[in-house]
């Protein structure tokens, strides 16, 4: 059984400390990815922006183009914000043409393609700019996740940076072998990008 | 980079493929029927003229033809499509991304569905009509194509063309949300989506003829 603290999302902007304090809400789900469902419907629930890593599922839907995958829960939820969706995506490409030498033109024509023609390198590049899009307060991660990932985009600390340079706090879901300080179903907070590449260091 | 709504998008994506992509069959189709009645009749009715002849054509296009044929034609193109897509997304644990990602599932996969297949089939009810009156121009022997036309949509009563295109809406949208029941029987296995979406079809194109049987047989 796992508990996963859900009550205190309505107190995300009082806690401040690294490991927040949880509140035991038991939450009745027999497997992980059971788990993993129930606290993403309780983040759309209270309209907390936020994104979900895993090894498993989540990925890109199939049928329609990167760009569209990168907007469709953006738009989705928050409509009419389209200008600003754009100055993330230029913010996000500044970036990453800078750290990762990718031409503008190779990252428009990963955004115009559909998910199964992009190898490995292009498919973590538009997950991770899916996730940066949203501007997360919570990102739920299945520590296997950090495991599962092989192209060198997520290893970049600048990257991190921008991604989760706002990020408020990450949920492990699942226990890996190795989760050295790191309580399941907790929330924990990450105010410096170092801190998580650290603890990334450590899971691998 | 520009995004529409994603609900206006897959709609429309739904009208091309059901639509668009069927125009050219039921064109065919449209135009083979028109021959084979013009056939019959010259055989077994070679008293009536061609005008006549248009005429009932046109009215059995209306009232059956252009619903039958059509649908049919959408069976085969667009359930086995949707089937299958909706399946291998099932497998893939796409659906399980948009649920977590908060967005529904009814309103993103299956209502543009629908309203796609419901206008694309109207549409191509319309079209069928329009391919027979067009044959019939060069079929029933007259000199003038206005008053080719002009016998031919003599046939069409516009109660059974009201009918027909209600009809047409109605039955897009049940076909199409039966077969999105996929999501809920599809079994996590590649090879079992090809059986899935044949299954569907069939299905589909039985739920086509009882629904048209029991209309032309309780109401007319």
């Amino acid at each position: 059984m796992l508990f996963v603290n859900i009550m205190s999302l309505q107190n995300l902007s009082s806690v401040n400390d690294k490991l927040a304090e949880r509140l035991y809400i038991e939450c009745e789900a027999a497997t992980v990815q059971a788990v993993f469902d129930k606290l993403c419907r309780c983040l759309v629930i209270r309209g907390v922006p936020f994104s979900f890593l895993s090894p498993v599922e989540g990925n890109l839907i199939s049928n329609i183009s990167v760009a569209e995958n990168i907007c469709l829960p953006l738009i989705w939820h928050s409509r009419g914000e389209l200008e600003e969706v754009e100055n993330r995506i230029k913010e996000f490409l500044t970036v990453i043409s800078s750290i990762h030498k990718v031409e503008e033109e190779r990252i428009l024509e990963i955004l115009q393609a559909r998910p199964y023609e992009l190898g490995l390198y292009e498919y973590d590049l538009a997950l991770m700019l899916r996730v940066f899009i949203r501007k997360p307060k919570v990102i739920v991660i299945d520590p296997e996740w950090f495991m599962a990932i092989n192209s060198s985009i997520w290893h970049s600390c600048e990257l991190l940076s921008i991604l989760f340079g706002q990020l408020v706090w990450i949920v492990p879901i699942n226990k890996p072998s190795k989760l050295p300080g790191f309580e399941l179903g907790c929330w924990h907070h990450f105010s410096d990008p170092e801190d998580l590449m650290q603890l990334r260091g450590e899971w691998v | 980079m520009r995004e529409a709504n994603p609900i206006l998008l897959s709609f429309q994506r739904q009208l091309f493929f059901s639509g668009v992509q069927s125009a050219l069959p039921v064109l065919l189709s449209g135009i083979l029927c028109s021959v084979v009645i013009f056939r019959i009749s010259g055989t077994f009715m070679p008293w009536q003229d061609g005008g006549e002849v248009a005429a009932l054509l046109a009215d059995l296009s209306s009232d059956l033809l252009a619903i039958l044929i059509p649908g049919l034609i959408f069976c085969a193109r667009s359930i086995s499509a949707i089937t299958s897509e909706l399946g291998l997304m099932q497998i893939n644990g796409e659906i399980r991304a948009l649920n977590r990602l908060g967005i529904p599932i009814s309103s993103y996969i299956i209502l543009p569905r629908v309203a796609g297949a419901s206008v694309a089939l109207v549409l191509l009810y319309i079209y069928f009509i329009a391919a027979v009156v067009a044959s019939c121009i060069v079929l029933d022997g007259s000199n003038s194509i206005v008053l080719s036309v002009i016998s031919a949509l003599k046939g069409v009563n516009a109660f059974d063309f009201t009918l027909g295109i209600i009809r047409s809406a109605l039955f897009a949208s049940i076909l199409v949300w039966r077969s999105s029941r996929t999501l809920k029987k599809q079994k996590r296995g590649i090879p079992d989506v090809s059986r899935t979406a044949s299954n569907a079809v069939l299905e589909a194109m039985m739920t086509l003829l009882v629904m048209e049987g029991i209309w032309q047989i309780a109401f007319r």
